[in-house]
């Protein structure tokens, strides 16, 4: 437990760092004027989220019509109307809602597991090519763009006749190297005594992973989960390529759907946009915390 | 009796075989969530031992797809919607079947023949011709009327110089704080050749050199100069084109922002799918030109194709006979993605059929005409992507401000040197 408390109180410290001086808050014109700069910057932030939502509920031509030159009336409906919404699911939204929820929910049990073992491995097991496979499986991806691969990768899934299955989708989905880095730098954190403890104890390396190592962990596994259900709930060109069924669309190729040759159904891209972009955020907002401390602080101190 | 009996059972065994045979599957890749489901559900009525799957993706997408895809060796999509000016290509790399042996001369002969040579590579057609296209003047009457200004007539073609001087009457700031509100004029694709061709080529300029890779003294001609001064002009000088171009122009047209657009025939279908919302009169008017220049309007659009790794050529091609002439071009026309059609015969109908003798689908008649007026292919060459792209970016620049000569001088640079790869 108190391995617990040290963890948490090395997690704030950066927050911590960010308190101004005490004599600073006495000036009442500078806090103000910090708090008129935050409110713009948040409306910066928020106001096309607004604009997004009220276009939305507005009929496809009149969609811009307060936007340019903007005024504050682009953030209420032209002509309220659900038809956009109406459209969308008619169109098979709900399916490609519910196919995603199944990807990303599939890809964070299983690929959360894979990664968090790979990074218990690299953090606590000395075996060889260690080093060199950290660097070129775990650090290179970093800095390869994606598309770069996509060939290779096409052609792999090809070979293995997996297109338009679901595992064309899941398992390239499932090893993420962000993840198994996040973990190694957490898990190498946790102090050597506890590890030896358990091992002295008699506990097997899978029970001391599984019952000591990830009860500590909470913070890099939400932050890992976040990661990989994120990185499939926003997947576009991949599913795109190996899964173009219909019955497998996942939500945001459903939404690019709107996007015809000449001309945008904007109301019904914004429309799926609002609900692709629920999800993420009903995540992040219960979530942030331990996502900031997974990033911000490198976990246990010996 | 005995004899009816007999009959049918001869009949069912004859028929038998044919019931047990499965219908080949073959995809298609298609553009731009193009409505298909009717076309194809008539061809598999004529065709009942096909059966069509259309795989549809937004226009930028389908580049990609049919990159990795076919350039991964895979054997689907069998059949593919080919952009034409992409076909040299993809010529180049081997990627499409050689369809010489499924269309008849009186095929060929219907097609125009711009889209005939554009879907034509080292002598063999590899891309069937499906579409054509053109532009048109849209013309905003009611803001035309309100600013004193004479409505042009449908058949009336305007000079550029025309546009510039009425664009400038009609851009203004209606409310009086400081922001335009009202714009003259824009092009639909503010920065894509296609669009934007006429401005040089209607000059005396030409889109590339004849061996389909050079563009030093070609594309910073004297042609080019002038003919993209204008276009700067419109943006940076007068200013009644919008620099920002985070609105599309056809939105700002259609929302009532802007006095005319120079666009596709497509927005007169858009106008009839969402008439209800749409409180203004408007017009059209035939393609500008230049006073001192020749009539030259923009043409190309969509030709399909069949996968030279396909498992299924025979069917693909059956397919794509199917939908490149006749009635299944018709078909395509009225009743899937509502581009002009390339087939001279189908063309026609705008002329002869009573549905385009009034109205707005009037405006179609026009333009089917128009399609006709000179039309102006874009360059055919192996490194077209790349051409399009770096002249993207220049336009992207001359329209922010740069110097003309200065960024097309710098796009042929960069072109050249891409170009550089398929000289052999």
């Amino acid at each position: 437990m108190g391995a617990k408390t040290g963890r948490a109180i090395s997690a704030a410290q950066p927050l911590q760092g960010l308190k101004l001086p005490s004599h600073v808050w006495r000036h009442t014109g500078e806090r103000l004027l910090i708090y008129v700069l935050l409110v713009l910057v948040a409306l910066m932030a928020l106001l096309p989220l607004m604009w997004a939502f009220a276009a939305s509920f507005t009929p496809n031509a009149r969609v811009f019509d307060y936007a340019f030159p903007f005024s504050l009336r682009a953030l209420f409906p032209v002509e309220f109307t659900l038809e956009a919404y109406d459209a969308i699911f008619a169109r098979g939204f709900g399916d490609a809602l519910k196919n995603s929820f199944w990807l990303s929910g599939v890809t964070v049990v299983l690929g959360g597991t894979i990664n968090a073992l790979a990074g218990f491995a690299f953090a606590r097991f000395e075996f060889r090519g260690k080093r060199i496979l950290f660097l070129t499986v775990i650090l290179l991806p970093f800095l390869v763009p994606v598309d770069l691969t996509a060939i290779p990768r096409f052609i792999l899934v090809n070979s293995l006749d997996w297109r338009n299955t679901w595992q064309a989708l899941i398992v390239p989905g499932l090893g993420n190297s962000l993840a198994i880095f996040l973990f190694r730098q957490f898990f190498e954190e946790i102090p050597q005594d506890l590890i030896d403890a358990a091992r002295v104890d008699g506990a097997s390396w899978l029970r001391l992973f599984f019952n000591v190592v990830l009860p500590l962990s909470r913070p890099v596994l939400i932050t890992a989960a976040l990661f990989l259900f994120l990185q499939q709930w926003d997947a576009y060109f991949w599913p795109l390529l190996v899964a173009p069924r219909p019955e497998l669309r996942l939500v945001q190729v459903a939404i690019s759907t709107a996007v015809e040759e000449h001309r945008t159904r904007w109301n019904e891209q914004l429309a799926g946009s609002m609900l692709a972009a629920i999800v993420p955020i009903l995540l992040l907002l219960p979530f942030q915390r331990y996502y900031i401390q997974a990033v911000t602080s490198s976990g246990l101190k010996d | 009796m005995k004899q009816l009996v007999l009959a049918v059972s001869l009949l069912l065994l004859a028929v038998a075989p044919l019931a047990a045979q499965e219908a080949t599957t073959i995809t298609w890749l298609n553009c731009c969530n193009w409505p298909s489901e009717e076309v194809i559900a008539e061809f598999e009525a004529e065709n009942p031992d096909i059966n069509v799957e259309v795989e549809t993706v937004g226009f930028n997408a389908l580049f990609e797809q049919i990159q990795v895809r076919l350039g991964g060796g895979a054997s689907d999509p069998d059949v593919l919607s080919v952009d034409v000016p992409v076909t040299a290509g993809y010529g180049l790399r081997g990627w499409l079947l050689p369809l010489d042996d499924v269309f008849s001369d009186e095929d060929r002969a219907d097609w125009l023949p711009a889209a005939l040579a554009a879907g034509t590579y080292n002598g063999e057609l590899i891309s069937a011709p499906v579409s054509t296209s053109t532009q048109l003047l849209f013309i905003n009457s009611d803001m035309f009327e309100a600013a004193g200004i004479e409505v042009p007539g449908v058949d009336d073609r305007l000079t550029y110089e025309q546009v510039a001087d009425i664009a400038e009457q009609l851009t203004q700031d209606t409310d009086g704080d400081g922001v335009t509100d009202q714009w003259g004029f824009s092009w639909e694709q503010t920065v894509r050749i296609y669009q934007l061709q006429p401005l040089a080529v209607g000059l005396g300029g030409q889109s590339i050199g004849d061996d389909g890779l050079t563009v030093d003294g070609v594309i910073n001609s004297q042609a080019w100069i002038d003919g993209f001064t204008f276009y700067s002009n419109m943006f940076n000088e007068s200013m009644v084109a919008p620099q920002d171009d985070t609105i599309g122009t056809s939105d700002l047209f259609w929302s009532g922002k802007m006095g005319m657009m120079i666009a596709g025939p497509w927005n007169i279908n858009r106008y009839l799918r969402e008439a209800e919302n749409i409180e203004f009169n408007w017009t059209i008017a035939r393609h500008p030109y230049f006073e001192d220049g020749e009539v030259t309007t923009p043409t190309g659009s969509w030709h399909i194709g069949v996968n030279i790794n396909s498992d299924s050529p025979d069917e693909a091609k059956r397919f794509v006979q199917w939908i490149s002439t006749g009635a299944g071009a018709e078909a395509w026309w009225r009743r899937g993605s509502g581009d002009f059609p390339a087939q001279q015969s189908v063309l026609a109908l705008f002329q002869s059929d009573e549905e385009f003798d009034e109205g707005v689908k009037y405006f179609l008649r026009v333009a089917a005409d128009e399609a006709t007026v000179n039309p102006d292919p874009r360059a055919v060459s192996p490194g077209y992507l790349e051409y399009e792209q770096i002249l993207q970016d220049a336009f992207q620049d001359i329209r922010t401000g740069a110097d003309v000569e200065e960024s097309l001088n710098l796009a042929v640079a960069r072109i050249e040197s891409e170009m550089a790869k398929y000289r052999g």
